[in-house]
């Protein structure tokens, strides 16, 4: 299982040092999308399937908050999984978004930080990303 | 642990370069540090429970190698990356240095990095920031200073001691 990852930040190195590390991660990765702000964002939704956003929360034209709360009120997105990588630090803000299933990064972030919030999110383990099979043992179980 | 306005900037300001930059910041600058041109510089607005501006200003040729670590051979990749690179520092410093003023409950608003000339005058005949770090940084050095609205203004030449 390989993913397809809309990155949405105004920052174009924001997004391409996001990108980088994604790609280092390990995670396997089918198509990476990118947009500046959360309208463009939405747009690329309505015409890609996507099965994980990397957004900022401070962006002009739309907001990340906005763009996830119109991702979830819309039937197409509302199981998307998301994780919010901002320089945001409010435990208000954060907890709004983790009641409705968004992980959250802290700006700065470590590679190990970023990709460990990406397997949380998106629910599977990176032996299910990766397709490495677990391989059972014929001794004992303890 | 000192918790002065100017520690608070500080440390913010340190993190930020050490993990997005990839390099570490001193306090005791080289004479080389010091003689660098002044660059132009950033600025963050932000609104909340206190409202205020950061204002980032680089000298010397620090922009190259922050890009460079950032990004690596991705670094012509990005267009106009220097200056992307310094608005997304500030704006991150900013994001770090905000809870440590008002608490990790608060909620902000920051606009997005604004570029703002290099002053003619020198730092000093500036109106006096809340609080002011001066970093060495690689082959130049950077200068945070915060501006709280209604806040009485700090130590004009900030330290982290």
């Amino acid at each position: 299982m390989a993913l397809n990852v809309l990155v949405v930040d105004d920052s174009a190195i924001m997004r391409q040092m996001i990108i980088k590390i994604l790609t280092m991660s390990g995670i396997p990765v089918e198509e990476i999308h990118q947009a500046g702000n959360g309208q463009e964002g939405l747009q690329v939704l309505e015409s890609r399937w996507i099965d994980l956003v990397l957004m900022d929360i401070n962006m002009p034209v739309m907001t990340g908050e906005e763009m996830f709360t119109r991702m979830r009120a819309n039937p197409a997105t509302k199981d998307t999984a998301v994780v919010v990588v901002s320089t945001d630090g409010s435990a208000t803000r954060m907890e709004t978004m983790r009641r409705q299933g968004a992980g959250f990064v802290h700006k700065p972030f470590s590679p190990e930080t970023l990709r460990g919030m990406i397997l949380a999110t998106t629910g599977v383990s990176y032996e299910q990303l990766s397709g490495v099979q677990a391989v059972p043992s014929d001794g004992p179980d303890f | 642990m000192n918790n002065s306005p100017v520690s608070k900037l500080f440390r913010a300001t340190a993190l930020t370069f050490e993990e997005l930059g990839f390099i570490v910041p001193s306090l005791d600058l080289t004479a080389r540090q010091r003689a660098g041109a002044d660059s132009d510089a950033v600025e963050v607005r932000f609104r909340g429970p206190i409202e205020g501006r950061l204002v980032l200003r680089t000298g010397g040729a620090i922009l190259p190698a922050i890009v460079a670590n950032m990004l690596g051979e991705d670094a012509g990749a990005v267009p106009n990356a220097e200056r992307d690179a310094l608005g997304e520092m500030a704006n991150v410093i900013c994001g770090n240095v905000l809870p440590e003023f008002a608490g990790n409950d608060a909620t902000f608003n920051l606009d997005a990095p604004r570029w703002i000339a290099a002053p003619n005058a020198p730092a000093a005949e500036a109106p006096a920031a809340h609080a002011r770090v001066l970093v060495g940084v690689g082959p130049g050095r950077a200068e945070v200073q915060l501006y709280i609205n209604g806040a009485a203004a700090g130590q004009p030449e900030g330290r982290a001691a």
